[in-house]
């Protein structure tokens, strides 16, 4: 009993130091748990990713860095590969093959680029309406995207047959005399152009085509009461609210145009005269008609410099041209 | 945070690359382990091309029948695709295939890069003398003996005789001590063209436009060559007078004259000849089969042409087959490779194509067989006093296919228009550079 009472007679120090570590106690575990749960935070979108992650590293991430290791190699007698260095790449730089292909590859990207941008901008505004019509008329656009490139590319190589072409038979009616077409170094890169072009710009429109739907009305009737014309329209309203939709259009396309290898393997072979012959032809004609791997390697890494420098330039760009515009935006609403 | 990112990708970046450097390097090593001897049993698989679907199903039955202990698997390829099949599957080092048809050319670049097996193993000196020796030659590398022929082949000219009856002209002589000159050739086209009086009507077209197979032997006959002695040299040969001369005429049938057909293929001459749409074709012989089933064509053959101030030249060169430097079962591959060269299986090829063989106590036959002396069967007669007296082979490099694609193209830019000299000057610049690796 006596023990009981001395249990229960502590003195308000030892009550304050026991309130302390109590306290002192539920910070601890609190805090665990608000590190675990920080923790987990930070883990679950990583968890997320992962799977995705690890499929870019196998499929992305190894055949890029296989193709960088590959390209310092070079497969000798007796099929024994030897470490080269550079040399695979100063021998490159001292093809005339290879040097051409550079050309014809940005000659390519940036006149194909542009273009079946502007052409989609371009069908995208026409086709943003709600007619029965209009939607026909959509589907019929799309029908090219839905073909096979190499389907494509075949059906166009017979039409464009300089002997026995359907499109110089055409030409012949109007009096036109036949064009070589394919087999001219002067035509073939712009008949390319004209096929991808054909059949790019329905897929490029649809991406655009979700942009302006999503861009609110009320701006329009905004600039309506400001008494904007179809001009300043687009170039005030419509294409700066598109934005994000044209860097991710124009990144995409240009890719896309860098790496364009089907209508040159199916309609030209590179020719005539090497006038259609991109880099992704001369790395596939290095790997699989000459065997040489180490040239290709050496390509493929060399267009994966380029297409960065491109993407990067790109973005900077886009990146600036936003900065500034929303600079000018700040200075217009001090004024105001 | 950042920091931690970068290390994280640093550890990734360097792991990928150090795999990717492992797998560059050890390649090798594992096809050298995989790769042993068998015994005469087990399965192998012989890669060759669709075209010759027939004659490879006889052989293959034939050695069946012979070695029933040894199961023959037979995967074939269009022509077109057999050399990047080649490069893919043997450049992998893959055991896929143990027996592969090749090329002539292309023996010594494969064995160069260790594609395929030496043979010498397999073959005594006398089986290897069954052979011409400028097969024999075709299909060594150093020394050694790495793919023996499975044929021979030969080109004429064939021509359509309605259309030169249709023109009033006489029939080419089958005779090559009265072989045609090509200019004969592009007059009668001329004529034969003016009398048709049908736009779609052409003079004269080559099976296999713009390969150098068919088409180097108008350099050769203007005396001209496509590559040096050593195989690494081109400049002063491929812009040399007698290449430039013979892609000047090349160019001008097509572009001058307009004889020659331009934007088709040579997967399409054969059934343009049959169609009656030209009048000339220079053809591999064994397409006389096909004309033969052709329902109302009337044709004839002559000599391959030659440039007047030239000498006679003539396609040839053959298919062999190797054995695959990483097969599984070389013993029974070399086996096969044996039987389908010169054993029964050769016969059954050679039968059920209609090609002449490569062996030179089967070319004796075609002048002492009687059978051999009337039409269609004296286009073997013929192939036979061509292949021992102006045939023409590719040359023999170990860039081979580097010096092909670039010819090739040329040749087809030249057809379509493009400046013979200038071409051919392009063409030895880009050649060159690529020749470099092999030096």
């Amino acid at each position: 009993m006596e023990r009981k009472d001395a249990a229960e007679r502590t003195s308000p120090a030892a009550d304050r130091y026991l309130e302390y570590r109590r306290n002192r106690f539920m910070n601890q575990i609190q805090s665990v748990n608000i590190n675990y749960r920080r923790l987990r935070e930070k883990l679950v979108p990583y968890a997320f990713l992962s799977s995705s992650f690890i499929l870019i590293i196998l499929f992305k991430g190894y055949p890029i860095a296989y193709s960088v290791v590959g390209s310092f190699f070079r497969r000798v007698a007796g099929g024994v590969n030897a470490f080269v260095g550079f040399e695979n790449y100063l021998w490159l730089f001292r093809d005339p093959d290879f040097l051409n292909s550079i050309l014809m590859t940005v000659k390519f990207t940036f006149i194909v680029t542009p273009l079946q941008i502007v052409l989609a901008v371009f069908v995208a505004l026409l086709f943003n309406r709600n007619h029965l019509f209009v939607r026909v008329s959509r589907t019929i656009v799309y029908i090219p995207v839905a073909i096979n490139m190499v389907v494509a590319s075949t059906v166009w190589n017979l039409m464009l047959n300089p002997s026995s072409g359907v499109i110089n038979s055409i030409l012949n009616v109007f009096g036109i005399s036949s064009q070589p077409f394919l087999t001219s170094s002067n035509q073939a890169m712009y008949v390319i152009m004209l096929i991808c072009c054909w059949k790019g710009v329905a897929y490029w429109m649809m991406f655009l085509l979700a942009g302006l739907q999503s861009i609110d009305g009320s701006f329009y009737e905004a600039g309506r009461i400001d008494g904007t014309n179809f001009f300043s329209e687009l170039f005030l309203i419509t294409l700066p609210m598109l934005k994000n939709s044209l860097v991710f259009v124009t990144i995409s396309d240009t890719m896309i145009n860098l790496f364009m290898f089907v209508p040159v393997y199916l309609l030209t072979g590179g020719g005539p005269q090497g006038s259609t012959n991109v880099l992704m032809f001369e790395a596939y004609r290095s790997a699989f008609k000459y065997s040489n791997y180490g040239r290709s390697y050496a390509i493929i890494t060399i267009l994966l410099f380029i297409s960065l420098l491109v993407i990067g330039l790109q973005f900077r760009v886009m990146r600036e041209r936003g900065a500034s515009a929303a600079k000018e935006s700040r200075n217009k609403g001090d004024a105001r | 945070m950042k920091q931690k990112l970068w290390k994280s990708i640093s550890i990734i970046g360097l792991f990928i690359l150090s795999t990717a450097l492992i797998a560059c390097g050890n390649d090798k090593a594992e096809a050298e382990a995989s790769a042993s001897d068998g015994e005469l049993a087990g399965s192998i698989t012989f890669l060759s091309i669709a075209e010759y679907h027939n004659g490879n199903v006889q052989a293959v039955e034939a050695f069946k029948t012979e070695y029933p202990d040894i199961h023959v698997e037979l995967e074939e390829y269009p022509f077109t695709q057999l050399f990047d099949v080649i490069e893919i599957k043997l450049g992998s080092q893959s055991s896929n295939f143990d027996v592969v048809l090749t090329d002539a050319t292309m023996v010594s670049g494969y064995a160069y890069r260790g594609f395929i097996a030496p043979l010498d193993a397999y073959f005594t000196e006398e089986e290897k003398a069954v052979f011409a020796p400028a097969l024999v030659d075709s299909g060594s590398y150093r020394d050694s003996f790495y793919a023996p022929p499975i044929k021979n082949s030969s080109h004429v000219l064939f021509y359509n005789k309605n259309l030169l009856d249709a023109a009033g002209l006489e029939y080419p002589s089958a005779d090559p001590e009265k072989r045609l000159a090509w200019d004969e050739v592009v007059e009668m086209s001329e004529a034969i063209m003016a009398a048709s009086g049908d736009p779609t009507v052409y003079g004269l077209t080559f099976e296999q436009i713009s390969r150098p197979y068919q088409i180097l032997p108008l350099v050769n006959s203007a005396k001209g060559e496509g590559i040096g002695p050593d195989g690494l040299t081109v400049d002063g040969y491929v812009n040399g007078p007698g290449f430039t001369k013979s892609m000047q005429w090349y160019s001008d049938i097509h572009n001058v004259d307009k004889i020659a057909p331009k934007g088709v293929a040579p997967a399409e001459t054969i059934g343009l000849f049959t169609a009656g749409k030209i009048a000339f074709i220079c053809a591999n012989i064994f397409d006389y089969r096909t004309f033969e089933s052709t329902e109302g064509l009337r044709y004839g053959f002559a000599p391959f042409p030659s440039f007047a101030d030239g000498v006679p030249a003539t396609p040839t060169d053959s298919f062999h087959i190797g054995v695959s430097n990483f097969s599984e079962n070389k013993a029974a591959a070399a086996e096969f490779v044996k039987f389908f060269t010169f054993g029964k299986g050769n016969d059954a090829f050679c039968n059920a194509r209609g090609e002449f063989s490569a062996r030179v106590s089967e070319l004796q036959k075609y002048f002492d067989d009687p059978q051999y002396e009337n039409e269609p069967l004296s286009i073997f007669r013929l192939a036979a006093y061509e292949a021992q007296n102006s045939a023409a082979p590719r040359p023999k490099s170990l860039g081979y296919r580097e010096w092909e694609s670039v010819i090739g193209a040329t040749i087809e830019d030249i057809r379509n228009g493009a400046d013979v000299e200038e071409a051919l000057d392009a063409a030895v610049s880009s050649i060159e550079v690529k020749l470099v690796p092999y030096r």
